[in-house]
């Protein structure tokens, strides 16, 4: 039985007995049992009544292309959307399909990752509809210069997506954690495969904590929060979708023309930790200092006794001093 | 410089197969260094730095556009043997902690295979054979930065 169907019966937060849908999916009761157990760990909410059955305790709103089309922009008009149930990861998906003829602006979204990518193994927490998970595959055929900005023009392209749907106060850590409150909203990863001197293809990953349950949300191993925990009236996740699947694709296209300088100029004004004391992580190594923004290529600068200096990697956390 | 942190950097020295070890605070600066010849727990030796680079542990230089690393420390390898960093970044061995390598040292690879991953800016870029062989030299430990053009890998053919 696919949990697709069974979540199809439930997706409108009424209870459902064991028997209307066994009989609904045609199978045996165990095997809706079954089937509710496995959604359950997907990270999602079923109540279950003596005698009045199984019910989803928030209704739910399925990512669906058409809809998830009628949001997109011009440029992302060519765009292929492939909508999955569950999958592993997005980026994986696509990494699988780096190279091959239909990778360039494939762009697939999942209702639920079992095993959502962070940075160096680090976990995605994706569960059930609760987040937008999705990832965009695009070849650059001569790659701009200081491409690795492209991360920075990621996290200013969702910024500008969440403003155009009257979401604001949300900011980037360098380089692209999107954070609102002070916590977490959402994070992007990407991964790239270059051929010296020729075509470059990119998988940018993005995910944005729509609405988790608060269980998961104090699992998180660092201050996490959701759009629902800021925002009053939440858009569709569709809509969201297709303004964010827009907003990365017009961004790809400006840039693969017009280089990284407009978006680092729009990343300054968004960045959360100019000016703060912070610790960044490097291979083993803390170093304390004070942020000063990024460089022109979006390389981090630091304050480190005095000396300002450039980095392109490491972890950064902001510090509290008492 | 804090004694206990000079210390610790000799441990971590001893720990990896790395024969130097330059790190910048500030004003200050330490050198360790040991010779690779004697394998048995060489003391690590302190020395005055030398240079005024101002260059740190995992910093990068001029940004993306630094010149291929200097190449005293080679021997006479064939040129088209050598895999070089093609961008400034942390190189990984694994696609995450607890994975097995991408390749080792010994192992066949053909065109197109990934050897590593080097990390810059949350772009997780993949470095692939651009020709097939067998993995003769593994230059760089996973976790340390690398510079553009720096060799990674010894790839000799089978």
């Amino acid at each position: 039985m696919d949990s697709r169907k069974l979540l199809e019966c439930l997706a409108d937060n009424e209870y459902h007995s064991g028997n209307r849908l066994s009989s609904q999916a045609g199978v045996s009761r165990t095997a809706v049992w079954k089937e509710i157990k496995k959604l359950r760990r997907f990270g999602l909410t079923i109540n279950s009544r003596h005698g009045k059955g199984y019910r989803l305790e928030d209704a739910l709103e399925f990512l669906n292309e058409t809809e998830i089309r009628n949001e997109l922009n011009q440029p992302a008009a060519g765009s292929r959307i492939e909508v999955l149930f569950e999958t592993d990861s997005t980026n994986g998906y696509l990494i699988d399909r780096l190279g091959s003829p239909d990778f360039h602006n494939y762009i697939v979204l999942a209702e639920c990752q079992h095993d959502g990518k962070g940075r160096r193994g680090k976990t995605w927490v994706s569960p059930f509809a609760g987040g937008l998970y999705l990832s965009i595959g695009w070849r650059f055929e001569a790659p701009p210069a200081s491409l690795n900005a492209l991360s920075l023009a990621a996290g200013v392209a969702v910024i500008d997506a969440l403003k155009k749907l009257g979401m604001t106060g949300v900011y980037l850590k360098w380089p692209n954690d999107v954070i609102c409150d002070h916590k977490k909203m959402g994070g992007i990863l990407l991964q790239s495969r270059s051929e010296t001197g020729v075509s470059c293809d990119v998988v940018i990953g993005i995910g944005i904590n729509v609405c988790l349950p608060g269980e998961l949300k104090s699992a998180i191993e660092q201050p996490a929060t959701d759009l629902s925990s800021n925002f009053g009236q939440l858009p569709s996740r569709n809509k969201l979708a297709g303004k964010i699947i827009g907003g990365q694709v017009s961004m790809l296209n400006h840039v693969a023309d017009e280089g990284m300088g407009e978006y680092i100029a729009e990343w300054r004004k968004l960045d959360y930790l100019s000016g703060r004391k912070a610790e960044l992580l490097l291979s083993g190594q803390s170093l304390k200092g004070r942020v000063k923004g990024v460089d022109d290529n979006g390389l981090l600068l630091m304050e480190i006794n005095g000396v300002t200096r450039k980095f392109s990697s490491g972890e950064i956390s902001v510090r509290v001093d008492n | 410089m804090d004694i206990r942190k000079v210390k610790k950097l000799i441990e971590m020295l001893e720990e990896s197969r790395i024969d130097e070890i330059e790190i910048h605070e500030g004003e200050e600066s330490v050198r360790l260094s040991r010779n690779s010849a004697s394998i048995t727990q060489t003391p690590a030796v302190i020395q005055a730095p030398e240079t005024q680079s101002v260059k740190g542990y995992g910093e990068t230089g001029a940004g993306m556009e630094a010149t291929p690393a200097a190449e005293s420390t080679e021997t006479a390898e064939p040129e088209e043997n050598i895999v070089r960093a093609p961008m400034v970044g942390i190189f990984y061995e694994a696609q995450a902690p607890g994975k097995p390598s991408f390749v080792e040292l010994g192992q066949v690879v053909k065109e197109g295979d990934v050897l590593c991953i080097i990390e810059a800016m949350k772009i997780m870029n993949q470095v692939e054979a651009e020709r097939g062989g067998v993995i003769s030299k593994i230059m760089v430990e996973t976790g340390e930065p690398v510079e553009y053009g720096q060799p990674l890998f010894v790839i000799r053919e089978a």
